[in-house]
């Protein structure tokens, strides 16, 4: 990894998942924006959120219980800041499995994406 | 992106990443937009319908006019001048800038509601315009004026349970209830609720007839249309009398519900088509507004001022031209005709103008819908918004466009010179956009303009303690704090203790109880959860709060027990 901490940006969300998630990770990491504002004289629909997530040991079992919740059976755009070299785009798929719990295999699937060591809850012994 | 409309042009944008799949349907007449786009369709439509009327155009017109009175101001010869000027400009200004913020969540709620609670009843004999309006995009055999009520509540009532409206409600349901950031939806949103269920208890009032109600109770008010033309004042004064006026047209609405009846009967005699202010209304106001500055634009533009005055004047030929959808194609001209094509797939062929025959010409498809007369309007347009091919469903006839400047009313025979001018007055704006950005630095620089920013704090401040009023008339004395405090920055996510699933639940609830559809059982399915959970859960805050209020209780003569929210 470089200098920068790593960090996953995930947007389209509705005020109340934005709300959601971010009372679910630990406080001062994640931060959130509304995507697009109205200036002046625009009116119109209801705008989307986009949250800015740590990548840690804390925040990824809980990134991947809400994906879970609200993800169900669907496939995810997510962008990852992991090596100092911009943001790249991502896809996660967020099904059940019967092999393994689904938590788990979305965490996996994080993890891999992220690139960083001790987020696997099946692997204690590699938490920094 | 946000499907949007500007209170100032009225120009609608609609956001969606399937245009390119949609916008081939409707190039036939009878061609249908997706059933999950009309909630949005109904809100943007709403917004447009409601910026067409009196008061929005006279807030338009004095935008604009301070808009060039402060280019005046920066290209006067005298000091004296440039003080005039900018006085005048500051005056439009904030009035116009008064009249926004204090109408901005009404007309998100009036949009809002719209979306999530109007319906076409049976027995109205009008319909709201942004329902009429939908019928030609949605209904069966839309083109016959005789069959024209098939958006039906089923219709509506399906879509409205569906994921992507129960997650815009949920959404809405968690903005702050607080105005001062996020443009006040949900204050809007329960303010134009409240008036609804007060205008119940005087009779049946459906909810489209009571958005017809409200439009002309709050958009036509020609009292408020004076006050904001009235010389005699100057802010404060003047921003004060505005303010006093649309807050007491809002708390008499909530109090008493006679208000009502004495707005619809007017409207159903009146305009039919839901059109709001005529063309000639709107040049009158125009010529009136503007007939004080020294710009003659019968001449060539030969100052900053005389270009924004003219473009302005050219885009206000364009406010009811609602833009349904936009993609990039290729047109081939061949005798009169042009074939259009996305990449290899032939989308329609169009009649051609003044175009010479050519392949493969790049030109912005476009589908319009008139809002005046009706008629669903595609045109393709090259280089420059020059229009290259076009057709409207029904023809469209000779049409009278206004020259606002000349004060002529020009009859042009040919169908390309008026949608010629339709199409250029869309882009108009841009040009006057334009005109205002090379001249920042310096229009910035302009001392009393600059006062429009403090105006709009005090006029938040206003907005924040009339809507928090109407939004929560119902809660007791002694709720009234910790209501607000749960809800000014979260809405109802503060209230029902920061838990998203009880949010959810509400947002069924209020969506089910509008929707028509009785199915308790299988509408709260959904969540997991029998009718009788649902109510068990949400109960105690209804009771303790009074914000909402949720039953399963026959309220009406004839109605069946189904589950019932007000919000």
């Amino acid at each position: 990894m470089g200098d920068v901490e790593p960090k996953i940006r995930m947007g389209d969300l509705s005020r109340l998942e934005q709300l959601e998630l971010i009372d679910a990770l630990p406080t001062g990491q994640a931060e959130s924006q509304l995507q697009e504002t109205l200036q002046g004289g625009m009116h119109g629909d209801l705008g989307t959120w986009q949250v800015v997530i740590e990548v840690s040991f804390a925040t990824l079992p809980v990134l991947a219980a809400w994906l879970l919740r609200r993800r169900k059976a669907t496939v995810v755009e997510l962008e990852i800041e992991s090596d100092g070299q911009g943001w790249t785009r991502h896809s996660l798929r967020i099904e059940t499995s019967e092999q393994s719990p689904p938590d788990a295999d979305v965490l996996r699937q994080l993890t891999a994406m992220t690139r960083i060591p001790g987020t696997d809850p099946g692997n204690p012994a590699a938490r920094p | 992106m946000r499907s949007i409309t500007d209170a100032l042009t009225n120009q609608v944008v609609f956001s969606t990443p399937q245009v390119r799949d949609w916008l081939p349907e409707l190039l036939r007449s009878e061609g249908k937009l997706p059933a999950d786009f009309a909630p949005a369709f109904l809100h943007e439509a709403t917004h447009h319908w409601c910026f067409s009327a009196p008061v929005q155009t006279v807030v338009t017109v004095l935008a604009m006019r301070g808009r060039a009175e402060a280019l005046l101001a920066i290209e006067a010869a005298t000091p004296g001048e440039r003080a005039h000027w900018e006085r005048r400009a500051a005056e439009d200004l904030i009035r116009a800038d008064t009249a926004l913020e204090l109408y901005r969540p009404l007309a998100e709620g009036l949009a809002t509601f719209t979306e999530f609670d109007v319906f076409p009843a049976r027995f109205n004999r009008l319909l709201p315009a942004p329902l009429e309006w939908a019928v030609r995009f949605y209904g069966e055999g839309a083109k016959t004026e005789r069959n024209r009520r098939p958006l039906t509540l089923a219709q509506l009532g399906q879509i409205r349970l569906g994921d992507d409206v129960r997650r815009r409600k949920e959404s809405l349901l968690a903005q702050p209830l607080s105005c001062q950031d996020g443009g006040g939806y949900l204050a809007g949103y329960m303010t134009v609720k409240n008036l609804w269920r007060g205008s119940r208890r005087d009779g049946p009032w459906t909810a489209d007839r009571f958005l017809q109600a409200a439009y002309r109770w709050f958009y036509e008010d020609e009292e408020l249309v004076s006050l904001l033309l009235d010389t005699s004042m100057r802010a404060p004064e003047s921003v004060t009398a505005i303010y006093r006026r649309m807050a007491g047209r809002v708390v008499d609405g909530i109090g008493h519900g006679e208000w009502l009846a004495s707005e619809y009967p007017d409207h159903v005699q009146g305009t039919a088509d839901g059109a709001a202010e005529s063309a000639s209304g709107l040049a009158a106001r125009w010529h009136a507004a503007f007939a004080g500055l020294p710009i003659d634009l019968t001449e060539p533009p030969a100052s900053g001022a005389a270009m924004f005055a003219g473009m302005a004047s050219l885009g206000m030929q364009s406010r009811d031209l609602m833009l349904i959808g936009t993609m990039p194609c290729t047109a081939d001209v061949r005798a009169g005709q042009a074939r259009i094509r996305d990449g290899d797939r032939d989308l329609t062929t169009l009649t051609t103008g003044d175009a010479s025959d050519r392949d493969g010409v790049p030109v912005t498809l476009s589908v319009y819908f008139a809002t005046r007369g009706g008629q669903r309007v595609i045109t393709a347009a090259g280089t420059g918004s020059a229009l290259i091919c076009w057709s409207t469903e029904p023809e469209w006839p000779s049409y009278p466009l206004e020259r606002f400047w000349s004060r002529k009313t020009a009859i042009v025979p040919r169908n390309q010179s008026a949608l010629s001018a339709l199409v250029q007055g869309m882009r108009a704006y841009q040009i006057a956009d334009r005109v205002i950005s090379a001249r920042s630095k310096e229009l910035g620089a302009l001392r009393e303009p600059a006062q429009v920013d403090g105006y709009r704090r005090q006029t938040l401040a206003m907005v924040d303690d009339l809507y928090r009023e109407c939004a929560l008339c119902d809660v007791s004395p002694k709720q009234s704090g910790a209501v607000w405090s749960r809800m000014r920055g979260d809405g109802f996510y503060g209230l029902l203790d920061r838990d998203a699933d009880k949010v959810r639940l509400l947002a069924l609830a209020g969506l089910y109880s509008s929707s028509g559809v009785l199915d308790d059982e299988g509408t709260f399915r959904k969540m997991d959860m029998t009718p009788a959970e649902a109510l068990a859960t949400l109960r105690p805050y209804a009771k303790r709060y009074g914000v909402f209020s949720i039953s399963d209780h026959i309220t009406r003569p004839f109605e069946i027990p189904r589950v019932s929210c007000s919000i």
